[in-house]
């Protein structure tokens, strides 16, 4: 007898770079790494899609801070229904032009269809971001909300207003000061 | 005794578009040399229709159909979806392409499509609209990654007959998940 499966197995970190976000719709419209600039709205959220394929609990999230910080950020995991499933909470920016990462309640995410979420309370602070038309950004599931600090229990998507997307990451593991 | 291997893809984007991971244009060394990005092309060819191979891993259910419009819009546009085997399993049916540089979306009958191989389908009746869209280097790159076109095919004809893909610029198209589009 023999038996066989195959299940494709989630990353242990999931950037918004990776091809479990929309980093093949990043590499086809042929983006950079991404550059410093600042929130583009106080108290703006912004929703960046991500997959599982299977079942993982989340642990940390991380953000890429850029040239200069300022004020506060929350970041967040929610469903593709817009329920908020785990969030760190208003939290100091800190660390220029480094990757800040957070620890969140281990949140056990089932297999499908999520958002990574950061918002942002002030417009001096600033993140490493790509740059595209919000054209490009809506053919790529990209959402906002405003007046989403901190990040509300239950998203209401709209359609992204600026051509801002901020490099962040979900974790999927325990490593010391890493994501 | 015989089992079936139970198969646990990546879920389906939310955006099933050519530029998606359901693609194979998204590994942008298939296309072109880097450096090149999206632009505002023509379409080229009035009432031809170029089909593009997507992947769907997991059921998913498509609720919207939708394409980036470039600089300069005229004539109808059709979007659809096609199976393996080249028949037509939606469109959008004639649209009036309207408004410059942004997402033009239709409302389709919500749509649940299998796991499996499908081609996303979309089709022009003026050769100088326009569309954004990501050009291929040369000719050779996209029929060889599955991608065909078929003549004098608007609106969408079921089922399709495809041929030998000269198209050179590549829309960015497809079919939401999502009601916002």
């Amino acid at each position: 007898m023999s038996l066989s499966s195959s299940v494709a197995l989630s990353p242990e970190v999931i950037f918004s770079y990776s091809s479990y976000s929309i980093g093949p719709d990043l590499i086809c419209a042929n983006n950079g790494t991404g550059t410093s600039a600042t929130w583009p709205a106080a108290n703006r959220a912004i929703f960046i899609p991500f997959y599982l394929s299977t079942g993982s609990t989340a642990t940390k999230i991380s953000w890429m801070n850029g040239g200069a910080v300022s004020g506060n950020c929350d970041a967040g995991i929610y469903d593709f229904s817009g329920k908020l499933m785990i969030s760190s909470g208003s939290t100091a920016q800190a660390g220029a032009s480094s990757i800040q990462t957070v620890d969140i309640t281990d949140t056990y995410l089932s297999p499908g269809t999520y958002y990574m979420a950061l918002a942002i309370n002030n417009t001096t602070a600033t993140t490493t971001r790509h740059s595209m038309s919000t054209p490009v950004l809506r053919s790529m599931g990209i959402a906002q909300q405003d007046t989403a600090f901190v990040l509300p229990s239950t998203a209401t998507l709209a359609n992204p207003a600026a051509t801002y997307i901020p490099n962040m990451a979900v974790s999927f593991r325990a490593v010391t000061g890493s994501p | 005794m015989s089992l079936t291997p139970t198969n646990i893809g990546r879920p389906t984007s939310i955006m099933v578009t050519t530029m998606s991971y359901e693609s194979p244009m998204w590994f942008k060394q298939n296309m072109q040399t880097l450096g090149s990005g999206q632009g505002s092309n023509s379409w080229g060819t009035a009432n031809r229709a170029l089909y593009v191979p997507v992947y769907i891993q997991q059921p998913s259910l498509f609720v919207k159909a939708f394409w980036l419009n470039g600089t300069t819009v005229s004539g109808n546009i059709d979007v659809g979806l096609y199976d393996d085997s080249w028949n037509r399993i939606i469109s959008t049916g004639s649209t009036a392409q309207a408004v410059v540089s942004s997402v033009q979306e239709v409302d389709i009958a919500d749509l649940t499509v299998a796991p499996g191989i499908y081609y996303l389908a979309i089709s022009c009746s003026s050769a100088t609209a326009t569309l954004l869209s990501i050009a291929a280097q040369d000719a050779l790159r996209l029929p060889v990654m599955g991608l065909a076109q078929q003549a004098t095919a608007f609106p969408l004809p079921n089922p399709a007959t495809p041929a030998l893909c000269t198209h050179l610029n590549v829309p960015t198209f497809g079919f939401s998940r999502r009601t916002l589009v």
